[in-house]
């Protein structure tokens, strides 16, 4: 043992701490970097060494530059984001079509129904008046108007949502190829030794927005790669540096997108997504939107079909036998787009029940009366006032409980966020006692330098 | 638990936003002054708000129609109340000459008063809302009796029966007196709702003596018009003319053909039939209390509708309270929680930047 080891021992500590502040600066440079994860040096004592007889130690030695990092929770977010970005999806979607109900101004199509059987009421009272009946027409046709305008914006979703498919899916296959190209980066450094925690982060962050967007479940290899699979069906998504991808085809027969998944090895398939955002896109799509459609349709159907038989028996202005006052359905399906006055003066309107009675009101009270009938609904054996208010509550109800599912779920993942922030994130408090630590460590190996380049001066000075 | 400088902003971020929302929430309400704006507001609330809506268009439609009602009501009974008031001078008039009377510009004189009493009664029965004629049942737009001159019509040239068409010719028409003259034309006009034609060659080869053409006929219909006033009430709206002055249909009020009687009458008192006097005053009589009948049904029926608009004023009531109670925002209790929501919100805003400074920073 001489001064030189002295120095030596000074030598390293100084490089251990220049790197400890290294390690510091990044962790403040990304202080707000999504997904990072902080770093810390680990610090060893240097091999001793026993030449002298006593075991004396040669300074500080860096072990590792390790990541906080905990796997479970990482887990437990990728978990969480599945069922938020379902919710979250669903929700926004929903509140948009609510918009389109919204009956509690009270002028919507509901209003529009009431409208028109009280228009009936009116002939009653005076069944050959021109204005009773011209009245009774343009509330026909604001009816008619409001079932399009409803069905249009039900079917401008349904368009809308498929259309957002193709954002979704180029998204989704995005993050796929680089998530399987940062396994190859993370393999390469690894590999060499180096230190891949930056890209680690990354990876993970891309895991954890992949999962918001599909239902994924992944498991780490141990060269470092990370293997993914679909949660719905178990395709794989990313096997080590490869990458599958989703791909859309149209449906000839809805005219709809399918979504195709190509795995990294073997052959597309036709996949049904159920879960995170492209499940909620999908289900929308094909099941939610068109469920109130069908709702709207059906009660399109009932009144017009009502209407018509019953008009269909009654005797007009011009002394002909009804004709159908709308449009007659061909088909349930679709209903509410096609509705319209199939009358072409108000003469066709066919008040009474005899002919020659211009005084006549039994058919008109007949039609009015049908507001009272129940009619064998989806929801239920209802008049067609409570059919809709129940097709109301129930979008409300759907809308509610998505918005508090929404809700709840992003409160838990603020919660798992909190928590890998309290574990991951850093501190800059933490980082500036560190920064002032390491830099105390700093100018006392500089001190140790110029001690024992005094002390070598005096063991110099001896020999002059 | 360790705790990171993003820790507090993303809590921070995620109350402000928590509490913005309730404060937006609460603002909306204030606003509209509705607790419920959208269904998922508060879905079983909207369904009932939806239901009540519904329900009170309806009633404000029975409203409606009770107030027509109540309209055309008192428009024939006051055509009624004038009805009975000629029948009654015609009882006095015909009081006056029980006897007969030797003295024919008498007799002349009460005849055709009583003439110009039936032209009265059956103008009144002619009586319009709008172009509606009141006591003609279905046949609302045809003049339900007809205007005749007992003295006038000799049938020299041409005479013009209006507004007839078969059904009302076969069924109801009458054509009395003692025949139409030789080459009399009968025009028809075709009636707005013209259904088939109408051929009158054998009414017309009918003919014999001639003499007047009496026409007392009613050619509306009997049948009631029913409105709905109520969820399970309908009112008739209408009194009938046929059952009113001529004594058919049903016969509710009296089965008096109260314009042939009038007929009769002039006739008999024109060639001093005392024997048909009498019946014709018995039987005036009678018609008076026929139409006083019809009088008293017509007032029953719109007490009836008076009273189920109290009705249904209440239940509108009752609802419009219902709706007020689920609907409307009580502002006392939505301004003291706006104050609190209000104060909680600087709260975390005051906190939020009162913990952003504080940073080691500043002390090294």
């Amino acid at each position: 043992m001489g001064l030189s080891s002295v120095m030596d021992i000074a030598r390293g500590a100084l490089n251990t701490y220049r790197t400890a502040q290294e390690v510091t600066g990044e962790n403040i440079a990304n202080v707000n970097t999504p997904g990072y994860s902080r770093q810390r040096v680990i610090l060893e004592t240097a091999q001793p060494n026993g030449t002298s007889g006593f075991t004396i130690g040669t300074g500080v030695n860096i072990a590792k530059i390790e990541r906080y990092y905990d796997g479970m929770l990482q887990q437990q977010l990728v978990n969480a984001q599945t069922p938020q970005g379902y919710d979250t999806t669903r929700s926004n979607v929903l509140q948009q079509v609510e918009q389109a109900f919204n009956e509690i101004s009270n002028d919507g199509l509901g209003a529009a129904i009431t409208g028109y059987f009280a228009a009936w009421q009116d002939l009653t009272l005076n069944p050959s008046g021109p204005t009773e009946r011209q009245v009774l027409m343009s509330r026909a046709e604001i009816l008619a108007d409001n079932f399009h305008s409803a069905s249009t914006t039900l079917s401008n979703t349904t368009s809308s949502l498929n259309t957002s498919l193709s954002p979704l899916t180029d998204s989704i296959n995005n993050t796929l190829k680089s998530i399987a190209d940062l396994n190859g980066q993370i393999k390469n450094t690894e590999q060499l030794g180096g230190n891949s925690s930056a890209t680690r982060d990354q990876r993970d962050q891309l895991i954890r927005d992949l999962s918001g967007q599909i239902g994924i479940t992944y498991t780490e290899n141990t060269d470092g790669t990370t293997d993914i699979k679909y949660a719905d069906g178990g395709t794989a998504l990313v096997t080590g540096l490869k990458a599958g991808a989703f791909s859309l085809t149209t449906n000839p027969g809805t005219g709809f997108y399918d979504v195709n998944l190509i795995p990294p090895e073997g052959a597309a398939a036709i996949v049904t997504p159920t879960t995170g955002q492209l499940g909620a896109v999908v289900s929308l799509r094909d099941t939610v939107v068109p469920g109130y459609m069908g709702k709207i349709d059906e009660l399109a159907y009932n009144i017009a079909t009502a209407v018509n038989a019953q008009h269909s028996s009654g005797i007009d202005m011009n002394g002909n036998i009804g004709t159908d006052f709308f449009s007659a359905p061909v088909a349930l399906a679709g209903y509410a787009s096609l509705i319209s006055t199939n009358l072409t003066s108000i003469n066709e309107i066919a008040a009474a029940d005899a002919f020659g009675e211009l005084g006549n009101n039994v058919n008109a009270a007949a039609i009015a009366n049908i507001s009272n009938q129940t009619f064998a609904f989806s929801t239920g054996t209802t008049t067609i006032d409570t059919h809709y208010a129940n097709v109301i509550s129930q979008i409300g109800l759907e809308v509610q409980t998505s918005n508090n599912t929404a809700l709840r779920e992003s409160a838990f993942t603020k919660q798992l966020t909190t928590l890998r922030e309290s574990n991951s994130g850093v501190s800059l408090d933490e980082e500036m006692t560190n920064l002032v630590k390491y830099q105390r460590s700093y100018q006392a190996s500089a001190k140790l330098v110029t001690t024992a380049t005094d002390m070598m001066d005096i063991v110099l000075s001896l020999v002059r | 638990m360790r705790i990171t400088s993003n820790m507090s902003g993303d809590s921070s971020i995620y109350n402000i936003q928590q509490n913005q929302g309730r404060l937006y929430k609460l603002n909306e309400q204030l606003g509209t002054q509705q607790n419920v704006n959208r269904p998922s507001d508060d879905p079983i609330a909207a369904k009932n708000i939806l239901d009540i809506y519904d329900k009170l268009a309806v009633q404000n439609q029975y409203q409606a129609n009770v107030t027509k009602t109540v309209t055309g009501m008192k428009i024939a009974d006051t055509s009624l109340s004038a009805i009975s008031g000629f029948m009654a001078q015609a009882v006095l008039l015909v009081a006056t000459i029980p006897d007969g009377s030797n003295d024919s510009a008498f007799r002349d004189s009460v005849a055709s008063q009583l003439d110009v009493l039936k032209y009265q009664i059956t103008s009144m029965g002619n009586t319009q809302i709008g172009d509606r004629y009141i006591f003609g049942g279905y046949k609302d737009n045809v003049l339900p009796f007809s205007k005749t001159d007992l003295t006038g019509d000799t049938s020299v040239g041409s005479f013009v029966l209006t507004n007839i068409d078969t059904t009302t010719l076969n069924d109801g028409m009458l054509i009395s007196g003692a025949g139409i003259p030789a080459n009399t034309t009968i025009t028809v006009n075709q009636p707005p709702d013209a259904i088939g034609s109408v051929t009158l060659s054998n009414a017309a080869t009918a003919a014999g003596v001639a003499s007047p053409v009496v026409l007392e006929g009613f050619v509306g219909t009997n049948d009631n018009i029913n409105i709905k006033i109520g969820d399970n009430t309908t009112i008739k709206a209408n009194v009938n003319g046929g059952e009113l002055l001529n004594g058919t249909g049903s016969a509710p009020y009296g089965n008096t053909n109260i314009l042939a009687v009038f007929s009769q009458l002039y006739t008999a008192i024109k060639d001093n039939d005392v024997a048909a006097i009498k019946t014709g005053s018995a039987q005036i009589d009678m018609g008076l209390n026929q139409v006083r009948n019809a009088r008293s049904n017509l007032i029953t029926r719109t007490t009836r509708v008076e009273s189920m608009s109290a009705i249904n004023k209440n239940y509108i009531n009752t609802l419009e309270t219902i709706l007020t109670n689920i609907q409307n925002v009580d502002t006392a209790k939505i301004g003291v929680e706006l104050n609190m929501q209000q104060t909680a919100f600087e709260a975390s805003l005051s906190t939020t930047a009162k913990i952003s400074k504080l940073s080691l920073l500043d002390y090294l």
